[in-house]
């Protein structure tokens, strides 16, 4: 079939013909207290056709492969005004085999629905949801060439517990995500949720005013993915980045140092490399607070002449961008609040963050602290900020990291000076 | 796609095991996306989707399979029926003849050539850069969507929808020395290229940039609880994320909701009655039939401050007991569809937005919302507002950025004291547990009487 669409390829003057071939396998269960919610399994492949036609690229994803995708290619090349001349980059070689599968889920099923028993402990729980999945990632590139193929497992678990006082609610999630077939403590996890939701049950408010305060790795996390952008050549070239202008300046607190770790086989977002074939590789893209690289697809790189940096996901992306852990541990780093709030919950960064002007207002929940102590909990207030306010007034890191998303992590970041607003 | 006979072969193959439900949802959907950007179109992204989702269900047991691979189905169905150990069902499958919806276009989306889509983004770059120097970078998109269904289950069902989805999205970017902001503008129709005549493209572009304009020189917006008035069109998002997210039977049959066995009681102010309808011609979030099959229909979710329906898809009308509202949706095969939202709106009251502003002393006139989300279990909820106002002695004064609305969804219906009669309809993308589907929100301008504010401006108290 390949060497067909090749040939034909060739035939009709389609240059640096190249086939991604991605196929996933997924299994999902979600549990609601004693029974099965969701039992959900898939086996998806698609394909991501690349060509030159006419000195127009032309991209395609397609579920179906076949001959009529030489013509859908020559037919899209018209919509494009940006000339791109066909010379061909040479790909390293990169073959990567593992055997993963999907596990026989009856035993994570058992254990899911034996959760519900921590109600004997814990009286006050409404309701318990948990999620399990595993997902396998197979991706192949096929050039004229090359083959390359990577593979990757993503084993995840998360729970959400609602527990419940007097009619008034609370609701905390928490989720845990490994890239083997080791074993999640889900108990532990669930149980961590329980006393994170008791403890937001017994909230008081938090006085509007500027704090030290704490973003744990998960919430950090979350606001960096809105940042990735800050980054990308593609908008700093369109003049749409806070950070025009700015390369090899420094644009943050001398303690940040973000890199991207794309080809570490033990993080969430391993990628061996990008949709183009480039091998991805670990670099600092701000380095002690200065900006030290963008980061480039094909068409970026050629306007600034610069190397490509893998990071052509289709569009201008990252795999495991981090900021580099501390040395102090989580708990020091509350014994050096006096005065200060931990926020380890936020919700609607989509509509919250804003990452043309980098202005962050977001709904959070945490705990109060004081005296280097966290005193009690507190929930719907808002986090306001900007992002380069808070990469500037980062105090202090901590030295644990933990990975949620593929695209971005950070360890628990103490900031001063930042507003809460209730 | 299967054929009649293989669909039947497949459906009776599913109850084998003793489920009491079996559907089989085929989808051939070609998704476009022409960008232009820097004068230039830079890009279109296609994607052609083709592939089928399998359903079983027992009572409120569901076991749900998707795959691309004709030849993976019977191991897909094999995966699936380990779920179930029951004595089988009795019952022969056999099909009737296939209903055929389709949408009434005028100009499909293959008969508007590339020329003139590429003339209307050039037009729309030029309208833009001439309205102000300070636009630095304009982009657009042209998004097109021909979705393909065909629908069989167990219960003799058999059917077709062809649907047709147009959208322009215009996002102006405006810079002064360092200060960057942008806004966008993007109507959506359930039409073709004719979707072109409903509306102004001139007006709606320089509009957007006045947007981003006015931002560039407001100042950040206070912050703390006061009254609000919001204004009509993309405004309803916030009974879309306060309310009746809260409304699905998702959660409503697990009890999870705020909501849950309130049906008959009063949940709102006597001013807020509030409809999905999933019929109105041509609109973004419009469907002939749902993702299980079933026609759309209008639904009162709360009249006059009472709670009146639910959204319910079939599996938890089994649950609930009470009949499926044609609200079972999914973004693609690759979802197993489940109680969403079509065209929700707050039906236009009799109030005049002149007297809303003359009965503020301060608060904050949120004329432009953007996204948000919802927090079911407790109803809290948190979007942005792209564009607003201070109100000060019963005027609308400075343009201020940033703001967040915050709170519980129970709380803000409560609230709702005045609605005026300038009912608009505004196109949005809803995410869920069922994947991404277009819905309209829609609402007249509505006065809350205390809503918390986000801002990064000084606190006020109200």
């Amino acid at each position: 079939m390949y060497k067909e669409l090749f040939n034909n390829a060739k035939q009709n003057d389609l240059h640096n013909f190249q086939i991604m071939e991605i196929t996933t396998e997924e299994l999902d269960i979600e549990i609601f207290n004693n029974q099965i919610d969701k039992f959900e399994t898939s086996d998806i492949t698609k394909y991501i056709v690349s060509a030159n036609y006419n000195n127009k690229d032309v991209r395609i994803i397609t579920e179906e492969l076949n001959n009529d995708i030489i013509n859908l290619i020559k037919e899209q090349s018209e919509y494009i005004d940006i000339e791109t001349s066909n010379d061909r980059i040479a790909l390293e070689d990169i073959k990567e085999t593992n055997t993963y599968k999907i596990n026989n889920p009856s035993k994570i099923i058992e254990r899911m629905l034996n959760l519900i028993t921590l109600k004997n402990k814990y009286p006050n729980i409404k309701e318990i949801k948990s999620y399990y999945t595993e997902l396998i990632t197979k991706r192949k590139i096929i050039t004229i060439e090359n083959e390359l193929y990577d593979i990757k497992k993503e084993t995840s678990f998360s729970t959400e517990v609602t527990v419940t006082e007097n009619n008034n609610n609370s609701t905390s999630y928490k989720s845990k995500i490994i890239t083997d077939d080791s074993d999640i403590n889900i108990e532990e996890l669930t149980e961590e949720t329980i006393i994170n939701a008791t403890d937001k049950l017994h909230y008081k408010e938090i006085t509007n005013g500027t704090y030290k305060v704490i973003l744990t790795s998960e919430v950090m996390g979350s606001i960096l993915r809105y940042f990735i952008d800050l980054f990308s050549a593609d908008k700093i070239q369109k003049d749409t980045s806070l950070l025009v202008g700015k390369q090899k300046k420094k644009v943050f607190s001398n303690k940040i140092t973000i890199v991207e770790d794309p080809n570490n086989t033990k993080l969430l977002g391993k990628r061996l490399f990008d949709n183009t074939g480039k091998k991805t590789y670990y670099k600092e893209i701000v380095k002690n607070g200065l900006f030290i690289q963008p980061l480039y697809d094909s068409k970026t790189a050629k306007i600034d002449n610069a190397e490509l940096t893998g990071n052509d996901y289709g569009e201008i992306s990252v795999r495991n961008m981090y900021i580099l852990p501390g040395s102090t541990t989580k708990e020091e780093l509350i014994t050096k609040v006096d005065k200060g709030i931990l926020i380890d919950s936020v919700g609607g960064l989509h509509s919250g963050i804003n990452p043309i002007n980098g202005n962050i207002s977001i709904q959070s929940e945490g705990y109060y602290i004081e005296n280097g102590k966290k005193k009690y909990a507190s929930k719907l207030f808002i986090l306001v900020t900007n992002i380069m306010e808070l990469l500037n007034n980062v105090i202090d890191i901590s030295n644990n990291i933990e990975f949620y998303y593929q695209d971005t992590a950070s360890p628990d970041l103490l900031l001063d000076n930042i507003k809460i607003s209730k | 796609m299967l054929n009649k006979n293989e669909l039947e072969k497949y459906l009776q193959k599913c109850l084998s095991t003793g489920a009491d439900f079996a559907e089989i949802f085929q989808e051939e959907s070609i998704n476009k996306n022409i960008a232009l950007s820097d004068k230039k179109v830079q890009n279109i992204h296609s994607n052609f989707i083709k592939g089928i989702g399998i359903r079983i269900c027992l009572k409120d047991k569901t076991a749900y399979g998707c795959t691309n691979n004709i030849n993976n189905i019977d191991n897909i169905i094999s995966r699936l029926l380990s779920n179930f150990s029951n004595t089988p069902i009795n019952k022969d499958i056999i099909l009737p003849e296939k209903t055929i919806y389709k949408d009434d276009i005028n100009i499909p989306h293959n008969n508007y050539s590339v020329t003139d889509k590429k003339n209307l983004l050039y037009t729309i770059d030029k309208i833009a850069r001439k309205e102000s120097d300070k636009v630095n970078q304009v982009e657009i998109n042209l998004i097109e969507k021909d979705q393909k269904i065909i629908i069989a289950n167990t219960n003799n069902l058999y059917i077709e929808d062809n649907r047709t989805l147009t959208r322009l999205v215009i996002t102006a970017f405006v810079k002064e020395n360092d200060k960057i902001e942008k806004a966008y503008i993007a109507p959506g129709f359930k039409k073709g290229y004719e979707f072109l005549d409903d509306i102004n493209i001139e007006e709606l572009t320089k509009e957007t940039v006045h947007y981003a304009l006015e931002k560039l020189n407001a100042k950040e917006c206070p912050s703390g609880e006061m009254p609000v008035i919001i204004g009509n069109g993309f405004g309803g998002v916030i009974f879309h994320e306060a309310c009746v997210h809260s409304l699905e039977a998702t959660s409503v049959a697990k009890g999870s909701s705020v909501f849950s066995n309130m049906l008959g009681k009063t949940i709102a102010s006597s001013k807020v009655t509030i409809a999905d309808d999933g019929t109105l011609k041509h609109e973004w979030g419009s469907l002939n039939i749902d993702d299980e099959g079933a026609p759309t229909r209008r639904n009162i979710l709360i009249k006059e401050g009472v709670l009146t329906s639910y959204l319910i898809d079939y599996i938890n009308s089994r649950i609930m007991k009470s009949p499926p509202t044609s609200s079972g949706r999914r973004e693609s095969y690759k979802y197993s569809p489940t109680s969403r939202m079509t065209n929700t709106f707050l039906l236009k009251g009799k109030d005049k937005i002149e007297d809303m502003i003359s009965s503020i002393k301060y608060g904050l006139y949120a004329k432009n919302l953007g996204g948000g989300s919802v927090n079911t279990s407790t109803g809290d909820f948190n979007f942005a507002v792209n564009e607003a106002y201070l109100i000060e002695d019963g005027q609308i004064t400075t343009p201020v950025k940033g703001a967040s609305l915050i709170g519980t969804g129970s709380e803000i219906l409560k609230r709702v004291s005045m609605v005026s009669d300038d009912l608009e309809l505004g196109a949005g993308m809803c995410g869920s547990i069922s994947g991404n589907i277009p819905v309209t929100v829609g609402q007249p301008t509505i006065k809350v009487d205390k809503i918390l504010v986000g801002g990064k401006g000084e606190k006020v108290n109200v």
